[in-house]
């Protein structure tokens, strides 16, 4: 019944988003179903698909093959739910959920729209939703039944089975697939309208809300690498890690692109450009994951039509889209030069940057894919690579960062600049050197990126005093400025964040005996015992060890090994004691005899990693309401 | 024309991509493939041993089961329904498992196989390459790996084993 009702519900949407796109020449004329309510029905279908399956996997209905596949009667509620969007099927609707919810978002709420652009619009959103409804139906269809009906299922990946992990991939979705609409906006433009100053106000909240889901949701699947793989990192520059960044990356040159075509209605082609290139590096992302052509703890069962499914949608979406650009270029008319010394000579400068590191994550990424194909030869591209890069390309670009939002649009002086950067430079350099001073030692680039994040830090503050007259006129400030604000000191933290926490840390792999000490740092931690537990759906080992300070107790700490029978898995469950300065790490390993192998970190501001993400995303928030909220 | 190099390197990336994921389903099988059978030496289930020698002169269907595994009960069906349909010896293998619940397991389901090893330590299923369970090779008379099935044994594999089988006995 379950399944009836999911693979109606389908069918239903497919065909009125198909019936939505093919009327996208009508679009003065009335219809019998107006552009809102066939979006309406749409969202309404697919949000009974979802909920079906969800239903399903909730009561635990094994006639459902993907039910069976990934879930189990003894697994908690919580990941009955997410275990829906744990497994390719599933977080393909889910992905459609997000496609046509945006599409029902703009067509209820954005009231800036006339209702000619918003119904192309909405026929162009439609004609993304159908293609992938087509890929759902026809190669990863969540409702295929079984027969005879299995017992039990096979459970869910116990890796996923996190909250952190849980909530990663709707708000990932909510991201990627944000930039669909914006590139539904940007199509639709070439047919009505122009590209001015007023359409750059029109996608901007929508890139906005994109981008501070797309921080949000890294920030999610990075949390749960830290403390769910055991590794005491937090960024491995795997694919699939690297397909979410590269979206990311675009979406802030997009982002800050849209600021010049609004403010100077100039950077137009660049912008629309960027606006293609997004949403493509979401296809592409979807296409890295969602294929089985990398394999890591992403990727699901593969069927290699799925992946030549994906590879064709890219194609179609990514060519026709740059080719309509190639061919309308010509009539795009921009309007004024830049000047190197001004606010949009800066931010051209950082969108360059931007696409740089981007194109160089790219290259890193496929490679290897490359290299395996046409010579046979099984490489892997890793940090080495990718942390080199990124470093010479981003610290210039956190330079820029610091003094930009200060320089004037058009032209300005570059002295006078430099005058007033004199006293952040000398702030930044006292911040590094209190660093330098208390203990923290270490290789040199550590306190380059120190220097960095007080830079970008004291840089952010300066401009925040300036405008408010020094915090006098904080009634008249603009909820966008101080948006940008929070977001740009958010990503001075983080700086300092990853800095501290990769450069800094202390790790040590032992082998402990119940009893046994271990020093780390000023910290002692006593092995005191270890004990079974069992879980609803997994059983496993947990340690306790007493952490002290110059013998001062603080806290117990109970890292565990957890074993999930049913999929024969083991994880592992590192436990944290984190005091907003440091985080101190326990991985539990093997047992050897009687003694147990035991990975610790002591990793110095990593907790800021995800304070700064955190500021980043709520910036976004705040920018995204002003902009989408205000009064006229 | 301006972007006709743009254009070259897009298509490129795209025809690459193709390629790699056509490698990628070659790569995905047994590397066991259309090799002969691995080491195996295990104690039998009722008395003797199952070991390479068991491996000659006809074509044997090896799967790897357990009494815990959840989907084997489901596959149990099918592989009376395989037999049914062509005579064929199957040998199974009991990946770590405990004696008693297998014989419990096998006197209420009943019992397809020819012979049961007993792989206590899993160390069959290593030499194998063997992921999950249940898991099933199929292979000819002079001991070569022909054919490898993840997952259950269900209608659609059993009509693939039979085409297999047909092509092993020309």
């Amino acid at each position: 019944m379950t399944a009836i009702i999911g693979n109606i519900s389908l069918i239903f949407a497919a065909i009125l988003s198909l019936y939505q796109f093919l009327n996208i020449r009508n679009i003065n004329k009335i219809r019998v179903l107006n552009p809102d309510r066939a979006i309406f029905l749409q969202f309404f279908f697919i949000l009974t698909a979802f909920f079906s399956l969800m239903f399903a996997y909730v009561v635990s209905d094994f006639s459902i093959l993907n039910v069976y596949q990934n879930s189990h009667t003894a697994k908690p509620l919580l990941y009955k739910i997410t275990g829906v969007w744990g497994n390719h099927e599933g977080s393909m609707l889910l992905w459609v959920l997000v496609l046509v919810s945006f599409g029902f978002l703009i067509s209820k709420f954005d009231k800036r729209l006339d209702l000619p652009y918003k119904t192309l619009t909405l026929s162009f959103q439609s004609l993304i939703t159908f293609i992938f409804l087509l890929f759902i139906l026809l190669t990863s269809n969540p409702f295929v039944v079984i027969s005879p009906v299995p017992i039990n299922g096979q459970d869910l990946n116990p890796l996923l089975q996190d909250p952190g992990l849980a909530f990663h991939p709707p708000n990932l979705y909510i991201g990627y697939v944000g930039l669909s609409i914006v590139f539904s906006f940007t199509i639709a433009r070439f047919y009505k309208g122009s590209f001015d100053a007023s359409w750059a106000k029109l996608i901007k909240p929508w890139v906005l809300l994109s981008w501070s889901f797309l921080t949000l949701g890294i920030s999610l699947g990075s949390w749960w690498a830290y403390y769910e793989l055991g590794w005491g990192g937090f960024w491995f520059w795997d694919p699939v890690e690297n397909a979410s960044l590269m979206p990311w990356l675009c979406a802030t040159a997009l982002l800050h692109s849209t600021l010049v075509l609004e403010k100077r209605n100039t950077l137009k082609k660049w912008t629309i450009f960027l606006a293609f290139l997004s949403f493509s590096f979401s296809l592409i992302g979807t296409f890295l994951v969602r294929s089985g052509i990398i394999t890591s703890v992403h990727s699901f069962a593969s069927d290699p039509t799925r992946g030549v499914f994906i590879l064709m949608i890219c194609a179609f979406f990514i060519f026709s889209s740059f080719i309509l650009l190639a061919k309308k270029a010509a009539s795009i008319k921009e309007e004024k030069l830049i000047s190197p010394i001004s606010k949009e000579g800066a931010i051209v400068f950082n969108n360059l940057l931007m696409i740089a590191l981007l194109l160089t994550i790219f290259i890193g990424t496929i490679y290897p894919i490359f290299l395996e194909t046409f010579t046979g030869e099984q490489i892997s591209v890793g940090p080495p690579y990718f942390n080199l890069t990124s470093t010479l390309i981003m610290g210039p670009a956190i330079l820029i960062m610091s003094f930009a939002p200060m320089i004037k649009w058009k032209k300005d002086d570059f002295f006078g600049l430099m005058s007033r950067l004199k006293i952040i430079l000398f702030l930044s350099l006292l911040v590094t050197f209190i660093f330098f001073y208390i203990n923290f030692q270490g290789p040199i680039i550590a306190l380059v990126g120190i220097f960095l994040a007080a830079w970008l830090f004291f840089g952010t503050l300066f401009n925040f005093f300036e405008r408010t007259n020094y915090l006098k006129k904080l009634k008249n400030l603009s909820k966008t400025y101080l948006g940008m604000t929070v977001a740009h000191l958010g990503v001075a933290i983080f700086i300092a964040g990853i800095t501290g926490s990769t450069l800094w840390k202390i790790e040590k792999i032992k082998t402990l005996k119940v009893g046994e000490k271990v020093f780390l740092n000023n910290y002692s931690l006593n092995f005191d015992k270890i004990k079974k537990i069992r879980g609803k759906n997994y059983i496993g080992h947990e340690a306790e060890f007493n952490l002290y300070k110059k013998n001062k107790f603080i806290k117990t700490l109970k890292p565990q090994k957890r074993f999930y029978p049913v999929q024969e898995f083991p994880t592992t469950e590192a436990a944290i004691y984190s005091r907003g300065l440091s985080d101190i790490y326990i991985a539990m390993s093997e047992p050897v005899n009687d003694s147990w192998i035991f990975r610790f970190h002591y990793s110095p501001l990593t907790p800021w990693i995800w304070i700064g993400s955190i500021m980043a995303f709520i910036g976004g928030v705040l920018s995204f309401s002003h902009r989408m909220f205000k009064k006229k | 024309m301006k972007y006709i190099g743009l254009i070259i390197i897009t298509i490129f990336i795209f025809v690459s991509l193709f390629f790699a994921l056509n490698k990628k389903e070659q790569t995905l099988k047994s590397p066991l493939l259309n090799k002969p059978v691995p080491e195996i030496n295990l104690n039998s289930f009722k008395n003797g041993k199952l070991n390479n020698i068991d491996f000659k002169k006809e074509v044997i269907l090896v799967n790897f089961f357990a009494s815990w595994c959840v989907p084997c009960i489901v596959e149990h069906d099918f592989l009376f329904e395989l037999k049914k349909q062509k005579s064929i010896k199957i040998y199974g293998i009991n990946y770590k498992d405990d004696i008693k619940n297998l014989k419990v397991w096998l006197d209420k389901l009943g019992n397809p196989y020819s012979k049961i090893g007993i792989d206590e330590t899993g160390i069959t299923g290593i030499n194998w390459g063997v992921n999950g369970i249940p898991e099933s090779f199929l292979i000819d008379q002079n001991g070569i790996i022909r054919h490898k099935i993840n997952g259950i044994i269900n209608e659609k594999q059993i009509k693939i084993l039979l085409s297999k089988i047909k092509l092993i006995e020309k």
